[in-house]
């Protein structure tokens, strides 16, 4: 899903891009071959606009906007160009090295665990990890037949999953909702 | 690039240890792969030759230090990472360049079955 949101969001960037490329493009023909063209930006808003912005005064809305546009340029600029740092599972930091694992790995190990579980039909882990390391939560959704008791597989997947999670200094929280009719136990 | 032996005794020091860790961590059970990533930058290059899965980089005491990018089986973690730094050592200490190895970091990048492995 975010990454679908991603791909949306380059792709309306993209071409909210080129249409502004091609307004001031528009624009600055109709400046330059306005006659030429056929074009006359004279008396229209536009270039009454520009000759009170060649006038004399303060124009305090235009450099308003014109800083904020200068502002947002760069934080575009900063949000664009610095380099995203991934969230990693830091299991032990040493003289000999560093054990770590990425969050999907770490959240397939977790669902993996939850599944081989007797009594659930089937699992989901959500991993969040925090900024310090060794800090994060992982939830669990661990479905279950109408035949084994809620209590019984939050606490069997506990079990199963507490060590890796320990070693990660991650908190676990277990759910063992219904499964879905029809979903064929394990 | 996957073998100590198919890198050039001219080559530079640090891409040999770099497809020594490869060779090494690739021959510990447990462990289905190394991954370079979406973009192939977890590599070490030098020369016009490049190992996938490894970054190797010099530290002011003169050692290297190894990452190590792997895709592991569904195995406990903390032993595997021992063991690829055991067999690292080992493969190091008979190529005669355990001196100039420094810290081996293991990241797990993903985790699949060994029958899912890409080759």
């Amino acid at each position: 899903m975010i990454l679908l949101l991603r791909g949306l969001l380059r792709l309306v960037g993209f071409l909210a891009l080129i249409a502004l490329a091609l307004l001031g493009l528009a624009f600055a023909l109709a400046a330059l071959l306005g006659d030429k063209l056929g074009v006359r930006l004279y008396g229209s808003g536009v270039s009454r606009w520009l000759e009170r912005l060649e006038g004399d005064g303060t124009q305090a809305l235009e450099a308003v906007i014109g800083g904020g546009m200068v502002l947002l340029g760069l934080l575009l600029l900063i949000g664009a160009l610095a380099p995203r740092r991934e969230r990693r599972a830091v299991l032990e930091v040493g003289e000999h090295g560093t054990l770590d694992a990425r969050r999907r790995a770490l959240t397939q190990m977790f669902t993996a665990l939850a599944e081989r579980t007797r009594g659930v039909t089937r699992a989901k882990a959500k991993l969040r990890l925090g900024r310090r390391p060794r800090h994060g939560r992982v939830v669990l959704r661990a479905e279950r037949p109408r035949t084994a008791e809620s209590t019984s597989v939050r606490e069997a997947v506990r079990s199963e999953v507490g060590e890796l999670g320990d070693a990660f200094g991650l908190k676990i929280r277990v759910q063992a909702p219904l499964g879905r009719r029809g979903r064929r136990e394990e | 690039m996957s073998s100590p032996a198919e890198v050039p005794t001219s080559a530079s020091l640090r891409l040999r240890l770099a497809a020594l860790v490869r060779a090494a961590a690739l021959a510990t059970p447990g462990v289905v792969g190394l991954d370079a990533g979406r973009t192939g930058m977890r590599m070490t290059a030098s020369d016009g030759l490049r190992v996938d899965g490894v970054v190797c980089a010099a530290l002011p005491s003169g050692h290297y230090r190894a990452s190590v990018h792997l895709v592991a089986a569904m195995v406990p973690l903390r032993p595997l990472a021992d063991a690829v730094r055991a067999r690292v050592q080992r493969d190091a200490a008979s190529a005669g360049l355990e001196a100039r190895l420094g810290p081996v970091d293991v990241a797990v990048e993903d985790v699949r079955a060994p029958a899912e492995a890409h080759p």
